[in-house]
């Protein structure tokens, strides 16, 4: 069984720190765990981060995977599913990526995934902001994820949590919504149990 | 897929990798506030031009004895840091540096980002690798390939 997974959110939403934690956890439990990290510039920082955790990404620089990158997205699946032949990849595209978009890029890489999921991370401290500033990102990041992550809950206050659950709730209203402090590994148990069932 | 995501987002974005060398060698606690106002400098100097920080500016040092991360993603909320650096002073390492920044220009980011290295050489010496770009900037054409270009 493989599984594709996407964490997509928005610029600083805490994406890397995320795919760490659920990359260490699912390693300890025996888990083959494959990372493809994509950054906008031509010099990345995430995948010397990720890979400091002990993991090997392969990161696609210069782009964004579901545009300019389309391409090399598709061939590092081929090249990773055919030659690691991983129970799970994780991809963390650029904080601008449409997850529509990659989901159809994977679909038509056909690899062989048995499941592809897509989550969704909002940052809880900025979302009033970033919601404010970059909406139609922010809307189509999360829209239709299968689980959309609230993080840095450690960073607010009740009232804030649930204005943001609203707000998340009213743009994906089927996504099920789960807090979490991705920095402090909290909360991330249904997110883990979604990647073990599924691999 | 023809469409540009970075284009749709007005993003600009840079990347750059150096390499440091510090003689003396500078105590770990003021490497890391050094590193902090390397990435506070940027949210100040998108302040200064009248806009809104909205994106990321970030940075990985790896050195001999450890790493250091750095974000920045709100100015209110400073620079975030992950120092796993273990030893007392910072001699030499490696520097990834990237920002990128909705409403800015990819020649304004590095313009941002260089004016913030600045505040890094009265401390140690910067050689800035894998730099290579070709892009038009406002009023000129501008196309360089600088191996080991020495800050």
């Amino acid at each position: 069984v493989m599984i594709v997974c996407q964490i997509v959110g928005f610029l600083g939403s805490g994406k890397t720190t995320l795919l760490v934690q659920l990359g260490s956890e699912l390693g300890k439990e025996g888990k083959k765990v494959a990372i493809i990290v994509n950054e906008i510039g031509e010099i990345g920082v995430d995948g010397a981060v990720i890979d400091s955790f002990g993991f090997q990404s392969v990161e696609l620089t210069e782009g964004c995977i579901c545009c300019t990158l389309a391409g090399s997205l598709q061939n590092t699946l081929k090249i990773i599913s055919k030659e690691y032949q991983p129970d799970l990849i994780i991809i963390e595209p650029t904080g601008i990526a449409l997850p529509n978009i990659i989901k159809k890029m994977v679909r038509i890489a056909m690899v062989g995934e048995d499941a592809m999921y897509t989550i969704g991370i909002v940052d809880a401290f900025r979302a009033e902001k970033l919601f404010k500033e970059a909406e139609t990102y922010c809307r189509t990041q999360i829209d239709g994820a299968d689980i959309v992550a609230i993080n840095k809950i450690d960073l607010i206050d009740n009232g804030v949590r649930d204005k943001v659950s609203d707000l998340v709730r009213n743009i994906t209203p089927k996504s099920k919504i789960v807090f979490i402090s991705a920095k402090q590994a909290q909360g991330l148990e249904s997110l883990l149990e979604l990647l073990r069932e599924a691999s | 897929m023809s469409e540009d995501t970075k284009k749709m987002a007005n993003t600009g974005a840079h990347g750059m990798k150096l390499t440091f060398h510090a003689h003396p060698s500078i105590p770990s606690d003021e490497f890391v506030s050094l590193i902090e106002g390397l990435l506070n400098s940027v949210g100040d100097k998108v302040n200064e031009m009248g806009k809104v920080l909205i994106g990321h500016a970030k940075t990985f040092i790896t050195t001999p004895h450890g790493t250091l991360k750095v974000n920045l993603i709100d100015t209110d909320l400073g620079a975030e840091t992950l120092n796993r650096l273990s030893t007392p002073e910072v001699e030499e390492g490696e520097m990834k540096f990237m920002c990128v920044l909705m409403g800015l220009s990819d020649h304004e980011v590095e313009e941002i980002m260089e004016g913030s290295l600045e505040n890094l050489k009265g401390r140690m010496e910067l050689m800035i690798e894998e730099h290579e770009h070709e892009h038009q900037h406002e009023n000129h054409e501008h196309q360089h390939d600088e191996h080991e270009h020495q800050q």
